[in-house]
């Protein structure tokens, strides 16, 4: 099994990660700011 | 157009116009923010200033929150759940789990099938689920979120009008949160339960979300193919 089969390809792992980072970082942000006093 | 961007451009292009109305957003709201501001006689902020305060914070996690509940709840539903000719469904007598060759899971997974679906056990769970516990997630984490920054403005409020400032719990427990979390939750299932009924008779000829124009109303998508 070559390396293409065993993994997802580059672009859409970077479409799932550019989400989830833009989220995750949306969400930690968003709870972070009024519970420092925002 | 590069294969790159050709085959991933429904979700560059909506994370595009996501990227674009949430600084819209913030545009507006920075102008309505000092538009009041200077209504009750107060000094004008500055955008830096507006963007990361609880009043752009609350009304972005109380649109997100209602999102990813609606999801959440339509990927839920949809196990279990059925409406014959619609395409947002599996066909009446398919309710459930679905079996294990169905899911190409364990031993029915193919050579390229992902690692987890190949094994048993708490990773086949977690991978079997992981859809529906990261939309969970993400609308937990913004309803909290909504909770937090609503409940600053809210005491802001107080603040203003000489009132007690209130704790969290009570913030949760109030109306206007309430308000706020229900008026974006009944939108959300209006428009997936009219999407569900709707797409049995409408058709948007080349939509994934629609069935193909000539398949009869009664039959879903999948029972057409």
């Amino acid at each position: 099994m070559d390396q293409r089969r065993r993994h997802a390809p580059a672009d859409l792992r970077a479409v799932f990660w550019l989400w989830m980072l833009v989220i995750g970082c949306g969400l930690v942000t968003m709870i972070t700011l009024p519970l420092v006093g925002r | 157009m590069p294969r790159v961007l050709r085959e991933n451009a429904l979700s560059l292009i909506f994370f595009l116009l996501f990227a674009l109305t949430l600084v819209g957003q913030s545009l507006a709201g920075y102008a309505d923010n000092n538009e009041e501001l200077a209504r009750h006689g107060m000094a004008a902020i500055g955008y830096g200033d507006f963007v990361t305060s609880s009043d752009f914070i609350v009304d972005v996690a109380e649109n997100w929150q209602s999102e990813f509940l609606q999801f959440f709840l339509f990927i839920l539903g949809t196990i279990w759940l059925v409406q014959r000719g619609s395409p947002e469904s599996k066909k009446p007598g398919d309710e459930g789990v679905g079996s294990d060759e169905d899911q190409l899971i364990g031993e029915h997974a193919r050579a390229e099938s992902p690692t987890w679906a190949k094994v048993r056990g708490f990773r086949l769970w977690l991978f079997s689920n992981s859809l529906l516990l990261v939309m969970g997630a993400i609308f937990l984490a913004s309803w909290f979120a909504q909770s937090l920054a609503g409940h600053t403005v809210a005491n802001e409020e107080n603040a203003m009008h000489g009132m007690p400032a209130q704790s969290w719990l009570e913030y949760v427990a109030s109306p206007e949160f309430w308000n706020r979390t229900l008026q974006n939750w009944q939108s959300e299932l209006l428009a997936v339960g009219a999407m569900v009924a709707f797409s049995i008779f409408l058709r948007q000829r080349g939509s994934s979300e629609s069935k193909p124009v000539g398949t009869p109303h009664a039959e879903s998508a999948v029972e057409s193919e």
